[in-house]
């Protein structure tokens, strides 16, 4: 058998590379044609040691390898194809320069080599599929994490509006559920702005709150307590009557903060604690804003 | 730039047509009726990645270690990041999806990145390459299985843009659709509907004059059909060419 192999060899590689070119478009896309020639040595090499008595493990392992590099299970169907034709069509010639040529062991151990080579590719192609599918399905997920990711930071952000009315006034309008993180993260951004502004005033506007409960009160509180450590006097304005109720009932200690009826009173009170006031002007120093046509003759559109 | 996962998209058509399995039913259900009207098309995927790679060769052979590819698309196997592990490599598609996927595929490759682009806002790419890159702008542009999805007033922004960024002795690799000569235009017109039915994607045929035209002042220096560059001129028989009535090459241009 190792005769008639050494003397078969190039006509082997010669074979496989042939069938291999003419089923180049059963080869997945890592498999360029110009890296057939090395795919073909690879086969005829495996053919070798497995005829010298190489384990069935070793050509299940050469299947895998051939797959890992792009080869198509139609590519190495064809190649056991024509190279079993090739052997069969010529047996005289051949068998009388070397008898064991195609004799029935020599074809027998050639099959086995092609069929576990063959099961090595078509299990490395089916861990492929899922190893694939999961990549894609990992991709979107991540994708759709960072979107989520984003609008939640989107809404984090829209959730603590803190806006400097005045120098040493901020207000901070509330709107909807608050929760323990909606609060904690409240208090945290508060309190930044406090330091960063150096606040003397905060007002807080609870006119949007929906809850009216023990806990929202508490957490506000909490809210103005941490602020006034910084030196910052906390007003809460627009509190509505059922969540004076839920104070009351809850035995809250109203004295601990100051309240005012809504946004607007709050702001003139934090002016005339600075020392401002608000007044009328007389109507000749007030300038009018600029009319719709004079935008218009200035490159505005409607909109912007 | 959306993720819809309901609908087919180009990019995982494609990766269906390259016998990957990055697709999903809908990519597969629509990649089955254009291969009704263009059965060659998964050998022409094929041969475009092979060219991609014949490409990765011949500028690794030249010493190239910087590159740019545009409409990168999924990386899956035998992309540049596998080809040219040692490269500078600015990979960019418009598709978050292939980015995330890419992203995973690249977070041990430092020397590589991947990043969202518009190939119609060559602004982007450009602020992406000069971050990237800093002041080395000799680089080698990859423009493979993309220009034939794109309109001619893109491309030409594109490739001048990229020009004018880029430093004498860069080059630039592309791929492009053509017609067959005595092809079928039947056939073409039929299979250039299927695209835009299943994908919404429009394709567009031009001859070698007219996409050298398109890519001045980038000189070209070389162009042939992907079959003969890769070195299997019979991957496709004449009845194969003719009834398809299109067909690819690949091209090698200068600055």
């Amino acid at each position: 058998m190792l005769g008639w192999l050494e003397n078969s060899q190039a006509l082997l590689e010669q074979l496989t590379l042939k069938s291999l070119r003419a089923n180049v478009a059963h080869n997945r896309s890592a498999l360029p044609p110009f890296r057939l020639p090395k795919i073909a040595q690879q086969i005829v090499q495996g053919l070798a040691d497995f005829l010298n008595g190489a384990a069935p493990a070793t050509a299940i392992a050469l299947g895998e390898h051939l797959g890992s590099q792009g080869l198509g299970l139609r590519a190495l169907l064809a190649v056991t194809r024509t190279t079993f034709t090739e052997l069969l069509r010529r047996p005289r010639e051949a068998e009388s320069a070397h008898p064991a040529l195609a004799g029935p062991e020599t074809l027998a151990r050639l099959s086995e080599f092609y069929t576990h080579a063959t099961d090595g590719l078509a299990s490395y192609e089916m861990t492929v599929v899922s190893h694939q599918r999961d990549e894609i399905q990992g991709a979107l997920e991540r994708v759709l994490q960072a979107r989520e990711e984003k609008m939640l930071q989107v809404i984090r952000e829209l959730s603590t509006p803190v806006i400097p009315v005045h120098e040493h006034v901020l207000v901070l309008p509330l709107i909807g559920s608050i929760d323990a993180e909606r609060a904690s993260r409240l208090t945290e951004c508060l309190l930044q702005e406090v330091t960063r502004r150096r606040a003397r005033i905060i007002l807080i506007d609870v006119t949007g709150v929906s809850q009216s409960d023990a806990t929202i009160a508490e957490s506000l509180l909490r809210t103005a307590r941490a602020s006034e450590l910084l030196g910052a006097r906390v007003v809460f304005v627009g509190i509505r009557p059922e969540m004076a109720r839920a104070l009351v009932k809850f035995g809250t200690n109203c004295e601990e903060f100051f309240a005012l009826a809504d946004l607007q009173s709050g702001i003139v009170w934090a002016l005339r604690e600075l020392g401002l006031t608000i007044e009328r002007l007389p109507p000749s120093s007030v300038r009018s804003a600029p009319a719709k046509h004079t935008l218009a003759k200035r490159g505005y559109q409607h909109g912007d | 730039m959306a993720i819809d996962t309901t609908r087919p998209h180009i990019g995982r058509i494609y990766d269906f047509m390259l016998g990957g399995h990055h697709n999903y039913e809908v990519d597969r259900q629509a990649a089955a009726q254009i291969l009704k009207a263009a059965p060659t098309y998964p050998k022409w995927a094929r041969a475009n990645r092979w060219f991609l790679q014949f490409v990765a060769c011949e500028w690794e052979r030249e010493g190239r270690n910087q590159l740019i590819d545009l409409g990168t698309g999924l990386p899956t196997e035998g992309h540049f990041n596998e080809l040219m592990p040692q490269a500078r490599i600015l990979l960019s598609d418009n598709d978050p999806l292939s980015v995330a996927y890419g992203e995973e595929i690249l977070k041990n490759q430092p020397n590589m990145t991947y990043r969202l682009a518009d190939i119609a806002r060559p602004e982007t790419l450009i602020e992406q390459a000069t971050e990237f890159f800093g002041k080395e702008r000799r680089v080698a542009i990859a423009c493979i299985g993309l220009v034939y999805l794109v309109p001619d007033s893109v491309v030409a922004t594109l490739l001048r843009t990229l020009y004018d960024w880029c430093a004498p002795g860069s080059v630039m690799a592309m791929s492009f659709g053509t017609w067959v000569e005595g092809g079928n235009q039947e056939n073409i017109a039929a299979a250039l509907e299927q695209f835009w039915r299943q994908a919404r994607v429009r394709m567009y045929l031009r001859t070698t004059q007219e996409i050298a035209q398109l890519a001045a002042p980038w000189r070209m220096t070389a162009v042939k059909p992907l079959q003969e560059w890769l070195g299997v001129p019979d991957m496709f028989t004449r009845e194969e060419l003719e009834a398809a009535g299109g067909c690819m090459s690949g091209a090698f241009f200068e600055r």
